[in-house]
């Protein structure tokens, strides 16, 4: 009696469950880097050390926006055969680029160099530790327990996610912000929903990996 | 005094209804993008039935007439909202907000369509009231289109020839606008329902998105714009929106008033054949007229001069 057709992919990468690792960013995963000082800088993008991406991000005392978020997999898509990544991007002084990860397995790292004086200092290494001020969030999808670790100091953060109540008001674009410092995370514990994000700041270089508690 | 008088008796007018009846039908297909959604339909309206009254008052009625589909084969189709998981906007302790991309769910072309035949649910009776329309035709300067040269095939009239046609021209008609019952709502709501949630991941992520988009349900009658009965918007969709019913009306009033004739006359009329001997007789018909009692249809003429 009726005939159904579909066009639809599903992003896949929601049906799994892996580990998050800010050093290895995959979808569900995304490191926000704080532009702390003017001028340009170069951002390199890499795919299992291999450079998907290149591009210059002019950092301006004002006159630009406080932030940019790219999908690397859609960057690496764009990018010539050398890496190379057209387009132009600039962001005010204090301001923030989100890496994040749309479609895909691929598990990227970012390396941004500040160029003064002829010199170019490397400012963010995401493979190593996040520098402090940045930023990693992670989407949980499945309900469970889960662990966040600052491999930087060891310091334990438990999350428990739970699946909506069947009625209830329910918006996934509700994320919680979780500080880690020298004293470990604050607050000690969260509790956020399924599909909904947690935020680690680091107030202190740090490395962060999202697990659920069994792996 | 007229030359010729033809009568025609209601008994012949009928059969004569039961031919063109049964050669009546209509193919019909549209679709549009609606915005939050996309429909279509495919069908074909046959007529079954039906009596005809000579009235005396002039006109010609036929009555309950039933307009059923064959087919028709309605498609709706819609595309999914964008739903994504994570994102919205988190405040740092030290000021400044930060912005978080959200997953989307789907990529590509996120849509379903769902068909239905709704040949058995739906039908019409119509009605119509109709005068004689005379008219001449002439095979050189008369245009007659595809569909009803294929039903004069049918019927056996000739278009090669000069001919009077006598028309049933409809004055009114009465016809049931589309008007699907809630047990056609429920069916179609229900279809449409089942092939949006067979477009959901199953596991954990299916009950998920279903709680970010309220349920499929919800969902169906926001891409719709349906208020709360679909059976009646269903309904609304034929009769104004593709405006299905006004095409039946046209060309019911085309079918019998321009198409079909109830009676043709040829022109020049044979009035005495060929014979060994003798040449063929053609007389010329004139002034024609018709007109309906409430027992014949009488057609007079007059012979003008013969060639």
């Amino acid at each position: 009696m009726n005939e159904l057709r579909d066009d639809v992919a599903i992003n896949r990468a929601l049906l799994t469950n892996p580990a998050l690792d800010s050093g290895a960013i995959a979808v569900r995963g995304t490191v926000f880097h704080v532009f702390r000082e003017a001028g340009d800088h170069d951002v390199t993008i890499l795919r299992d050390g291999r450079v998907t991406g290149r591009f210059t991000v002019a950092v301006q005392p004002e006159g630009a926006v406080p932030q940019v978020n790219v999908d690397l997999a859609g960057l690496a898509a764009d990018a010539d055969r050398s890496g190379n990544v057209t387009g132009h991007y600039a962001i005010r002084e204090g301001g923030v680029m989100g890496f994040a990860v749309g479609l895909g397995v691929g598990r990227y790292a970012v390396v941004i160099g500040h160029t003064a004086g002829g010199g170019s200092r490397t400012v963010l290494d995401s493979r190593g530790q996040l520098p402090a001020g940045d930023l990693f969030a992670v989407t949980l999808i499945t309900a469970g327990t889960y662990r966040a670790t600052n491999l930087a100091s060891q310091a334990l953060l438990p999350i428990t996610v739970s699946m909506p109540g069947r009625g209830e008001p329910y918006s996934p674009a509700r994320p919680t912000l979780v500080r880690a410092g020298d004293h470990g995370f604050d607050p000690a514990a969260a509790h956020i929903l399924a599909g909904q994000s947690i935020v680690l700041l680091a107030e202190t270089p740090a490395r962060f990996l999202v697990a659920p508690s069994g792996l | 005094m007229a030359d010729l008088t033809i009568a025609v008796s209601e008994a012949v007018c009928a059969k004569t209804l039961e031919v063109v009846v049964a050669n009546f039908g209509l193919d019909v297909a549209d679709g549009a993008n609606f915005g939050g959604f996309i429909a279509g339909y495919d069908g074909r309206l046959v007529l079954k039935g039906g009596t005809l009254d000579l009235r005396d008052d002039g006109t010609v009625r036929l009555r309950e007439l039933d307009a059923r589909w064959d087919k028709l084969d309605f498609t709706l189709g819609v595309t999914m909202p964008e739903v994504c998981f994570g994102g919205g906007f988190v405040d740092l302790p030290l000021g400044g907000t930060v912005h978080l991309p959200g997953i989307d769910v789907f990529s590509g072309d996120p849509s379903v369509s769902v068909t239905v035949d709704l040949a058995p649910l739906v039908k019409h009776e119509l009605s119509l009231v109709a005068s004689p329309l005379i008219q001449h035709f002439d095979p050189a300067t008369t245009a007659i289109g595809k569909h009803c040269q294929q039903l004069h095939t049918a019927l056996d009239i000739d278009d090669t020839k000069q001919q009077w046609r006598v028309f049933c021209d409809p004055q009114t008609i009465d016809l049931d606008p589309f008007d699907f019952a809630d047990t056609v709502g429920d069916l179609f709501e229900q279809a449409l329902t089942d092939a949006v949630d067979a477009l959901l991941p199953r596991g954990p992520l299916h009950d998920l998105i279903l709680a970010a988009i309220g349920s499929v349900a919800d969902l169906l009658r926001t891409l719709l714009d349906i208020p709360d009965d679909i059976s009646e918007w269903l309904s609304d969709l034929f009769n104004v929106s593709f405006g299905v019913f006004n095409l039946i009306l046209q060309f019911v009033a085309d079918f019998f008033g321009k198409c079909v004739s109830f009676f043709q006359l040829d022109d020049p009329f044979p009035m005495f054949p060929k014979t060994s001997d003798l040449a063929e007789v053609m007389v010329p018909i004139q002034h024609l007229t018709a007109t309906v009692s409430d027992v014949e249809l009488v057609v007079t003429a007059d012979i003008g001069a013969v060639s």
